[in-house]
């Protein structure tokens, strides 16, 4: 029996970003989020600009700037929980904890920073004064976006447990200098 | 290893485990929904009926899929073997083969 379909190197780049872009939609479907009904996954003529990469981080933060340069994608972001932690950071910089702070500001960029498991490229995250930037490094012709995705959802639940955790400190520590002027009044 | 090999291994690795057969069994249906079916937009899609696994699994079969534009059509018969890609198509070939076959005319007796 022999095959009947005659698979090009074009069609298979096609399924690629087909199977790529279903894994979006099935990411955000269980995560209790799902993308628009009349977004089409199917693609055709080896386009991947039809990735819904970026409609699915809109429903997660707010995109602001999306800016391209020489095979760099670079997306701010920014949700609740983000500006949070720009605030606190900043709060927290001018206290003694300013070295633990800065130390866990540099372990959640790090544990971002990652390389793709097929292609060559990386992406990474930084934070901003205005929010957080995004920039992913390398061909889009050979990205898989859902592997970002998965990383984002990943760091933003550790961001999330990091913001909880700094803001009890700095009530704390906010407190503690309320009763400290008190006393010496 | 001969293809009767590779065939014979796959069976067996089948009939141990249930959980190899389904796998693969969504890994098709996978591979017809998306590229073979009339789906297109994401609500045509019903997203309960797969997990995240199965279509990742799903992805990497594409992806170790190698192009029949690159290997000959008589070099490739073992490449590919045991890819759902691959099953899908030949499953096609049978339909096509039974399509084939055509129902026998009834022939018409002429009185002259």
């Amino acid at each position: 029996m022999a095959k009947v379909c005659y698979l090009s190197v074009q069609w298979l780049e096609e399924a690629r970003y087909t199977a790529d872009n279903l894994l979006i939609a099935k990411i955000m479907h269980d995560l209790g989020k799902p993308l628009e009904e009349n977004l089409r996954f199917y693609v055709r003529n080896s386009c991947n600009d039809s990735s819904m990469f970026i409609e699915a981080l809109k429903k997660l933060f707010t995109v602001e700037i999306v800016m391209e340069e020489d095979e760099i994608l670079h997306i701010l972001l920014s949700n609740e929980d983000i500006k949070d932690w720009i605030y606190l950071t900043n709060k927290l910089l001018d206290t003694s904890m300013c070295e633990a702070v800065r130390m866990v500001n540099m372990g959640l960029e790090a544990t971002f920073d990652n390389v793709f498991i097929h292609w060559d490229g990386k992406y990474s995250l930084s934070f901003q004064e205005t929010g957080l930037l995004l920039n992913i490094q390398g061909s889009t012709y050979y990205t898989l976006y859902h592997e970002i995705l998965e990383s984002v959802l990943s760091f933003q639940e550790d961001l999330k447990r990091q913001v909880q955790t700094w803001k009890n400190y700095w009530r704390e520590y906010h407190e503690r200098n309320k009763r400290d002027q008190n006393h010496a009044s | 290893m001969s293809i009767v090999q590779k065939f014979d291994e796959q069976i067996a690795n089948q009939v141990m485990s249930e959980n190899y057969g389904h796998s693969f069994k969504q890994r098709m249906y996978l591979i017809e929904l998306m590229l073979y079916g009339d789906a297109e937009k994401l609500g045509d899609v019903d997203f309960t009926s797969f997990t995240v696994g199965e279509l990742k699994d799903t992805l990497d079969d594409i992806m170790s899929y190698e192009s029949d534009e690159i290997h000959g059509y008589e070099t490739s018969e073992t490449i590919n073997v045991g890819n759902p890609l691959l099953e899908i198509n030949r499953l096609a070939g049978i339909q096509n083969d039974i399509l084939k076959i055509k129902p026998l005319r009834m022939k018409r007796r002429r009185f002259f």
